[in-house]
C-alpha cells in the first residue's frame, strides 16, 4: 500500500487534490491491456466516454508494444479527450496479462479498478451496471457473468460452446467457487481487494482471471454478479488457441492444491 | 499358554505405552487439529480429499456390517462414478441447451460502432478499417 502511494504521488503530482476529490464523489481507474488493438481500442474508449458520462473515471490502457500502431491511436485519443482520463503505461514488450494489470494498477488513481477486454467482447454499455450493483450491495468485487438470463454470447459456434461448458461444469463441481463465470475478465473490484488479492496471484494470462475470482472467494471477499453480453471479437484474430484447454486444467489442478 | 500370556502382556505394556502417548501428544493434538483446520480453510483439494475418505469409510462400514448384502455393497462405487458421470454430462447438456445467445447485441454493436467511426474521424482519430 504505502509503496503504490509513493508511486502514486510520484507519478500525480496532484495527489492531494485527487485524495479531495476522492472524497466527494467514488472515482473508477478502468485498466485495459492491449497487444495490437488500434481500430478496436478506440472504438472501446468512445463508448466508455458515452455511457460513463455521470461518473468520474480514468481509462489506463497498458498496451505491450503493440507494432501495429495502438499507441499512435491513442495518442490521438488523449488530444480528444484529455491525457487526464485516457492514460497510456506502455511496456515495451509482451509481458503477459496479469502483469499488465498490476502495471496499470500501480498508475490508477481510482476508488475502484475496472478490468476489461479492448477487443470489443466488452461493451462499455454494462459498466454502469457494474458500479450501480456495486453501489446497491456494497460488495468488494463485481462481476460480469456471461452464463445468466439476460447475458449471452455471440458468435461462438458448437464445440466453443460444448468447451467452455464442459470447462464450467467441471470447474463447479471441483472448486465450488460461488461464481458462474471463473474465466470472465469484465469485472469491478474494490481498490483495497484489488492489491490484496492480485498480490498472491501468480497465474499468467487465461488462468489469471480464474486464480483472482477462486482466491477472493476463498478470502471471503463479497462478489456480486451482473449479467454481460459477449459478442466474439470484430475486428482482429481471436487470441483463443488449442492448448488453451491443457492450461484451463492445469490451472485448475493447480488452483485445487493452492487455494 | 505362556507365551499366550507373555502376547497378552505385551499388548498391555503396548496398550499403556500408547495411552501415555496420547496424552503427550495431546497438547500437541491441539495445535496440530488448529493447523488442521487452518489447512482445511486454506487447501481445497483437502475438503474434497475428506469427502472421498468420509464416503469411503461409510462404505467400508457398510461392508463389515453388511446390512446391505455384499455384492450390491461391492457394486456402490461403480454406481457412484456412473452417476458422477452422468451428473456432468446432464448439467453439460442443459448448459447447452439453455446457452444464452444474445444475436441482437451483434446489430446493436455494430450500430455503436458506425456512430463511434463517425465521431472519431470527425475529430481526427485515424479508425481505417485494416
Amino acid at each position: 500500500m504505502a509503496k503504490l502511494e509513493e508511486i502514486e504521488t510520484e507519478e500525480h503530482g496532484e495527489t492531494t487534490m485527487s485524495i479531495k476529490m476522492r472524497r466527494k464523489k467514488k472515482k473508477y481507474s478502468i485498466i485495459i491491456p492491449t497487444y495490437n488493438e488500434r481500430l478496436n481500442i478506440a472504438l472501446v474508449i468512445y463508448l466508455v466516454f458515452k455511457h460513463l458520462q455521470d461518473f468520474e473515471f480514468e481509462v489506463i490502457i497498458v498496451d505491450d508494444g503493440s507494432p501495429d500502431g495502438t499507441q499512435d491511436v491513442i495518442k490521438q485519443l488523449q488530444n480528444v479527450y484529455g491525457e487526464d482520463r485516457v492514460l497510456l503505461r506502455a511496456r515495451p514488450k509482451k509481458l503477459g496479462l496479469g502483469t499488465a494489470y498490476y502495471h496499470g494498477l500501480k498508475h490508477a488513481s481510482g476508488d475502484f479498478i475496472i478490468i476489461m477486454d479492448a477487443d470489443l467482447s466488452h461493451h462499455p454499455k454494462y459498466l454502469p451496471s457494474f458500479i450501480r450493483k456495486q453501489m446497491e450491495t456494497g460488495a468488494s468485487i463485481v462481476t460480469g457473468t456471461r452464463y445468466v438470463r439476460n447475458g449471452g454470447v455471440h458468435g461462438w459456434n458448437l464445440i466453443r460452446k460444448l468447451t467452455s461448458r464442459g470447462a464450467n461444469v467441471l470447474a463447479q463441481t471441483l472448486l465450488w467457487p460461488g461464481v458462474s463465470d471463473l474465466t470472465g475478465s469484465f469485472r469491478l473490484y474494490e481498490r483495497k481487494a484489488f492489491e490484496d488479492i492480485i498480490s498472491s496471484v501468480v497465474s499468467k494470462g487465461y488462468v489469471f482471471q480464474m486464480e483472482m475470482i477462486v482466491r477472493a472467494s476463498r478470502k471471503g471477499y463479497h462478489i456480486e454478479e451482473v449479467p454481460i453480453t459477449f459478442v466474439d471479437r470484430v475486428y482482429g484474430s481471436s487470441k483463443l488457441g488449442g492448448s488453451e484447454i491443457l492450461e484451463y486444467l492445469k490451472g485448475l489442478v493447480y488452483l485445487l492444491i493452492t487455494t | 499358554m505362556v507365551e499366550k500370556r507373555r502376547i497378552e502382556r505385551g499388548g498391555e505394556d503396548r496398550r499403556r505405552k500408547v495411552s501415555v502417548d496420547v496424552n503427550r501428544r495431546c497438547k500437541k493434538d491441539r495445535s496440530n487439529s488448529l493447523q488442521v483446520i487452518v489447512v482445511l480453510t486454506m487447501k481445497h483439494i483437502l475438503k474434497i480429499m475428506a469427502l472421498v475418505v468420509v464416503v469411503a469409510g461409510l462404505w467400508i462400514s457398510l461392508l463389515q456390517t453388511s446390512v446391505v448384502p455384499r455384492s450390491y455393497t461391492w457394486l456402490l462405487p461403480v454406481y457412484l462414478i456412473i452417476s458422477l458421470g452422468c451428473y456432468g454430462l446432464l448439467m453439460v447438456g442443459i448448459g447447452l441447451i439453455l446457452f444464452p445467445t444474445c444475436p441482437q447485441e451483434a446489430v446493436l454493436l455494430q450500430k455503436d460502432i458506425v456512430e463511434a467511426k463517425e465521431f472519431l474521424t470527425s475529430r481526427g482519430v485515424d479508425v481505417g478499417s485494416d
